[in-house]
């Protein structure tokens, strides 16, 4: 049986990057998840599911989204999950890791000076931790290996 | 067919639109839309499209839709020739994606446009690509606007990049 991934990122440039990947998903049974319900049909016939948006300032639209998240995981049982950002990846990545998923975190290519406030916080809740520049390559992570560009 | 917005102009226009300018959803973009409105104005003859996001200036010599929903902005970036754009990472990647010309006019912090400068840094890492234009000001936009742009090599972002990453992607989500 083929392994089940999340596959999860915000509408706008987090999608653009996580679609641009997908040649390392094949064969895989993919479920996506974003913010925007006018994606599924890009993806179709894999499983769409839409999650609220919400940013790092918003407390109630944050458990909405971390709620809506956790049923999301719980649901497909994933093996593994991987983001691109932002805030829906962060938490796919908490509750996947929580619930047994290898996690995968790529590191969004316009945060080019620094680390994205995501992917910082992510980095306990990730096993393979990327940044998509060279130079915010650390020995600890999070580690370079390769970018959509 | 249903209007939107505060400007009256229909959603999805039947023309061909040849430019489409979009400056995001996040923040307004006020002085790329009224030097995108101006150029309009002295080109009647060229159809423009553009979202202009939460603008207080209203433009009058172009098609203006505040906000579009996803698949209206698909069909407005398919059917655009040369898309202009604030240096969002989203309609980056698409042109580099789908092989289109691109005009970046880069937000500044210093005019309020953004929090930071961090857009003139984003635009820096694109200038190499020869179908990615920078330019920082009216003029400038004015300027490559009317030169004709190199659509054959709008292909050439580094594809050994994105299979390493792939390759990396796949070793680790197969290994058990």
């Amino acid at each position: 049986m083929s392994k089940r991934i999340l596959l999860v990122a915000s509408h706008g440039g987090h999608w653009v990057q996580l679609r641009r990947m997908r040649a390392a998903f094949d064969g895989l049974e993919r479920h996506y998840v974003s913010t925007n319900i006018g994606l599924q049909q890009e993806v179709s016939p894999d499983r769409f599911h839409r999650v609220p948006d919400a940013n790092l300032d918003e407390k109630l639209g944050l458990i909405r989204l971390a709620l809506a998240m956790l049923w999301i995981v719980v649901k497909t049982r994933p093996d593994v999950v991987c983001s691109t950002g932002a805030a829906p990846g962060f938490f796919a990545l908490v509750f996947g890791k929580m619930l047994g998923a290898k996690t995968i975190w790529v590191d969004s290519c316009a945060n080019a000076e620094q680390l994205s406030v995501s992917g910082r916080r992510v980095k306990p809740f990730a096993d393979l931790w990327l940044t998509q520049w060279p130079h915010l390559e650390t020995p600890d992570g999070p580690y370079y290996r390769g970018a959509v560009l | 067919m249903a209007a939107s917005g505060n400007t009256g102009w229909p959603l999805l226009p039947g023309g061909s639109p040849v430019i489409f300018v979009t400056v995001g959803t996040q923040l307004p973009f006020e002085r790329l839309v009224r030097a995108i409105d101006a150029w309009a104005e002295k080109h009647p003859e060229q159809e423009v499209v553009m979202q202009s996001g939460d603008s207080n200036y209203l433009p009058q010599h172009c098609k203006a839709i505040p906000f579009t929903q996803p698949e209206e902005w698909e069909a407005l970036f398919d059917r655009a020739e040369l898309i202009v754009s604030h240096a969002g990472m989203g309609t980056i990647l698409k042109c580099l994606d789908r092989g289109k010309p691109l005009i970046i006019m880069p937000r500044l912090g210093s005019l309020g446009e953004h929090r930071n400068d961090h857009q003139v840094a984003t635009a820096k890492r694109f200038s190499h690509i020869a179908a990615i234009r920078i330019v920082q000001n009216d003029d400038e936009l004015f300027d490559a606007l009317e030169k004709p742009y190199d659509i054959s090599s709008s292909q050439d972002n580094n594809p050994a990049n994105l299979n390493q990453l792939v390759s990396a992607l796949r070793e680790f989500i197969l290994q058990e």
